[in-house]
């Protein structure tokens, strides 16, 4: 508890010596992140290999990828993000200046996950930094060699007071939880997010949870269905299936489920072979407990692919079950696992109706020709975002803002969502000292007179163009003289 | 838990999508706009029977800005409704992608006491704007508005996706216990730790619009007569219970002299010689309120006013000398007309002064030298800024509201309210063709594939040299 107040409050007096407010400061910082990930790519690919048994070039394109991107989105952008916003001003506060000025929380917290475990790190850490705070980084104790990789890194490449990094489990999580901070963003289980956000209450604690749930995949009967099932596959399997965005379960009609099958069976053979233990490319489950929670979940179910498991390297193979009962333990919990249930539905009006039913999830998925129809599953339904036909893909795009809804998160971040979630966007009106006369008509004592006039300053529905404005401006200067003279 | 009923009947309305087409939001919002118009007398008798609040504070605060708000959602929901096209990186660039404004769901309003229609119907305007069901509770201390409210304004919408709710303490307890897909509360920092709490047993999301001191520097060098009046009318309005009202002044001895002198002017230009008799100059809302401002004029030196009457719940408009930091009324958010002046050596003195204090709502910083008000912006923290005058920043709906630290979080107003209550749902809708292009992604995994996928999708740093 101790040791979490002094981290911390080194940290805040640093924030509060000023020096991480200055843009050359962020930049600086920033350049020493990306300088960090290119000279260690090796150590952090070789953290990220022991933890999820993940190879070089997936990891990379995974983990290390994403992160140089938003490193040099940041970099590129951070002028324009910080520079202070004029807004649309109105006839009172016409000759005012009226802006927004985006200003530094203060001291955050960045809770990872180790699903993901460095990118999950770090691209909030950028956006944090990029929006002038002091950051304190709490990576997840299990996913071990990349935690203890980062906590042995940041400090060398950047500001050792203004961001440093807090390894532990559980107890030093709640240790760190009673410490006030200006922002706290969790990336995890909804449990857990409860948790956090009791203890973000205690000190009105903004926060931005990045949760989970089971994330929907609809197939229509009309669509490719091999290059559906090519991408489904893909971002199910990805990781082993611990990803928070993957299609967590299918939701087709009966007639092309054994077609979905086949093609996810073919699909399977093209990308990890005969024997998909062998495969470089075929990650495990990162640890025992994990392990025996997915496995118990196939209890009583139909497997059509798959099933095979080893205890011992905590693998599991890619596995597809059929028929499946809405009821069924598999369909209870986010699976967070290479187990593909597949639930048939007879119409896209009940695959909605399903969806609705549930939680709202992190990620939707619906796969058709038909445009129409995708549309019509979005509108009709909620989720945190969606990709139609495809799967992931809306993670990639840095303009889109990702987060949950409901249970499966709030808030958002990537790209200029991050630098956001980070700042507090404060309203500036700086009005003239002298100019006294429109004033007059708010004062007491009151009139009708003054009412009237009032109703005319903040009513006006006033069309927008040039000649709109023109007029409205010359009726301000009318109004200011006249009530100059008239109070 | 009795309001579970009420809560599933709304959530049952809300999933059949009756609120979600713009029509229905538009003809929610112009009835809202109706009970503005019909009901004016009755809200400016009711303000006026539970805090005294003179008619033209009423209509200006609780009439005229609503529709100000109104016509500036009506003036634009369908822009704001509408998809937004977001920039696309090379690996998306024939596709589509948007952000989806959708609506939460069941929402709740907690309203406070001070301005009970306005900060009733501000957040409610936003909330129907961006499609929700909403459950509406006033305020029980200002007892005539909430009843005028709980029996008026359910004729005037869709009984079907919104109900007032009149609750306490206890009830308001029981209330939380229900998961609601937003919470919009405005109050007192104690009563916001305990929603947030409360919202996060259901994971919902909140804005909390609280309060604290908002400190107002006056430097030497300004119109001291000018200042006067801007900063007393922002204290005195409400008699004082406005969240964003000047808090306590912080100035020079020299100043501290001249700013007397001209607020005693101002505040008989204002009210008269005898304050309780303006009919411009309202009460306190209820007793113990009364009671706690009364023992709050025991710090510094009652220079103007001072003078207090129980039965009709009155305080006169009074300015407190030489106050203490350490004085009981620099201890909380004053919430009535008592201004206190704290007198410092200069401008750094009082940015440090600020600086050691919770961030509040709004810093407020008069001077003729533009310099002094932005070394005052650039070197506090606050939920907003007025720079030479005060409360102003909050009718220009462009500007969002809200605070920052124990002052609150999240914000509103105009175009932010809309955005408040909706999610920004990411939507990518890909073609189902350019397979060979996606094929890079796929296992089994290679270098060389790593290298197109890098090439495809690296964002190149503006003027970076492009040969390596």
């Amino acid at each position: 508890m101790e040791r979490m107040q002094q981290v911390v409050g080194r940290a805040r007096a640093a924030f509060n010596s000023g020096r991480c407010r200055s843009l050359e400061f962020r930049l600086q910082q920033l350049k020493a992140l990306e300088q960090m990930v290119q000279e260690k790519e090796k150590e952090i690919l070789a953290a990220i290999k022991a933890d999820l048994h993940k190879c070089g070039p997936n990891a990379y394109s995974h983990e290390i990828l994403g992160v140089l991107g938003e490193l040099a989105l940041a970099m590129d952008k951070l002028p324009s993000w910080a520079a202070p916003q004029p807004v649309k001003k109105n006839l009172l506060t016409m000759r005012d200046e009226a802006y927004i000025c985006p200003e530094p929380l203060g001291v955050v917290l960045i809770i990872g996950a180790w699903n993901y475990p460095f990118v999950l790190v770090m691209q909030p850490l950028i956006g944090a930094i990029a929006a002038g705070n002091a950051v304190v980084v709490k990576p997840s104790e299990i996913s071990e060699n990349t935690a203890q990789l980062v906590a042995d890194l940041l400090p060398q490449y950047l500001d050792k007071e203004l961001y440093p990094v807090v390894t532990g489990g559980v107890p030093e999580t709640t240790a760190l939880l009673t410490q006030r901070f200006d922002h706290i963003l969790y990336t995890g289980n909804s449990t857990v997010g409860k948790i956090v956000m009791a203890a973000a209450a205690k000190h009105l604690t903004p926060v931005t949870l990045e949760l989970g749930g089971k994330s929907p995949c609809y197939i229509d009967k009309d669509c490719d269905l091999a290059v559906a099932c090519r991408r489904i596959t893909w971002g199910k399997y990805m990781n082993c299936g611990q990803t928070c965005i993957a299609p967590d379960y299918i939701l087709c009609d009966p007639s092309i489920q054994s077609k979905v099958v086949e093609n996810i069976k073919a699909t399977l053979q093209e990308f990890y072979g005969e024997d998909v233990k062998s495969s470089p490319d075929y990650e495990r489950i990162v640890n025992k407990r994990h392990f025996k929670r997915i496995v118990g979940l196939l209890e009583g179910q139909k497997i059509a692919h798959g099933g095979q498991t080893d205890e011992a390297s905590c693998f599991i193979a890619p596995t597809i079950l059929t028929d499946v009962s809405p009821e069924s333990k598999v369909m209870e919990e986010e699976i967070f696992g290479p187990v593909l249930p597949i639930l048939t539905v007879k119409s896209v009006d009940e695959a909605i109706e399903f969806i609705n039913r549930r939680e709202k999830p992190l990620a939707l998925y619906v796969f058709s020709n038909d445009k129409k129809l995708i549309k019509r599953v979005i509108s009709q339904t909620s989720s945190g975002g969606v990709t139609g036909n495809d799967v992931i893909m809306h993670y990639f795009l840095s303009t889109l803002p990702f987060g949950g809804v409901g249970n499966s998160g709030m808030g958002a971040y990537h790209g200029k969502h991050s630098f956001e979630t980070f700042s507090h966007r404060r309203a500036c009106l700086i009005k003239d000292l002298k100019m006294e006369g429109t004033n007059k008509l708010r004062y007491p004592p009151s009139s009708q007179k003054k009412v009237d006039w009032a109703k005319f300053f903040l009513l006006k529905r006033f069309n927008k163009g040039r000649v709109g404005l023109a007029v409205l401006a010359l009726l301000g200067i009318v109004a200011a003289v006249v009530i100059t003279v008239s109070f | 838990n009795p309001y579970a009923g009420l809560v599933s009947c709304l959530r049952a309305a809300w999933l059949c999508g009756k609120t979600r087409p713009m029509e229905y939001r538009v003809a929610q919002l112009e009835a809202l706009g109706r009970f503005l118009d019909e009901k004016k007398q009755e809200i400016l008798e009711a303000t006026s029977s539970d805090m005294g609040k003179p008619s033209f504070e009423a209509e200006f605060s609780e009439i005229i800005l609503c529709k100000s708000e109104l016509h500036e959602t009506l003036n634009n929901l369908s822009r704001w409704m509408k998809d937004e096209h977001v920039d696309k990186n090379s690996v998306t660039r024939w596709d589509s992608a948007f952000i989806r404004k959708d609506p939460y769901g069941v929402v709740l309003i907690i309203a406070p006491w001070n301005y009970p229609v306005n900060l009733l119907l501000g957040p409610l305007i936003g909330a129907i704007a961006a499609g929700n069901c909403v459950i509406i509770k006033p305020s029980e201390m200002t007892k005539n508005t909430e009843r005028l409210v709980a029996e008026a304004l359910p004729s005037y919408l869709d009984k079907d996706c919104f109900a007032v709710v009149t609750a306490g303490v206890q009830e308001t307890t029981r209330l939380l216990e229900n998961k609601f897909d937003y919470i919009f509360f405005t109050g007192s920092p104690s009563v916001g730790r305990i929603i947030m709490t409360a919202a996060a047993k259901h994971l919902t999301p909140v804005t909390l619009e609280l309060g604290g001191k908002n400190p107002c520097y006056v430097s030497d060098t300004c119109d001291v007569q000018n200042v006067a009046r801007r900063v007393a009318w922002g204290r005195f309005f409400n008699a004082g219970q406005t969240c964003i009202a000047p808090d306590y002044v912080l100035c020079s001895l020299e100043m501290q002299e001249k700013l007397l002198l001209a607020l005693s002017k101002t505040i008989t230009d204002f009210y008269g010689s005898n304050p309780q008799k303006s009919h411009d100059f309202g009460r306190i809302a209820g007793e113990k309120h009364f009671q706690r401002l009364q023992e709050l004029l025991c710090s510094g030196q009652v220079v103007i006013g001072g003078e207090t009457d129980e039965a009709e719940r009155y305080i006169a408009p009074t300015v407190l000398a030489d106050v203490h930091p350490s004085d009981p009324i620099m201890q909380e958010e004053i919430f009535g007309p008592i201004l206190p002046i704290v007198p410092v050596a200069n401008m750094d003195e009082a940015i440090d002064f600020i600086n050691s204090r919770e961030r509040p709502l709004v810093v407020y910083a008069f001077s003729s030298n533009n310099k002094v008000v932005n070394q005052v912006l650039e070197r506090t923290s606050s939920g907003g800024f007025c720079g030479n005058d005060t409360l102003m920043h909050v009718t220009l709906t462009s500007l969002p509201f809200g605070g920052v630290g124990s002052s609150g979080l999240g914000m509103y107003h105009g175009k932010f309210t809309f955005n408040t209550f909706s999610h920004h749902r990411g939507c990518l809708h890909r073609y189902m063709g350019r397979e060979t292009i996606n094929a890079l992604r796929y296992p089994p995994y290679t270098q060389q594939k790593l290298g197109l996928v890098r090439a495809a999708s690296e964002v190149k740093r503006k003027g970076a040299c492009t040969l390596l």
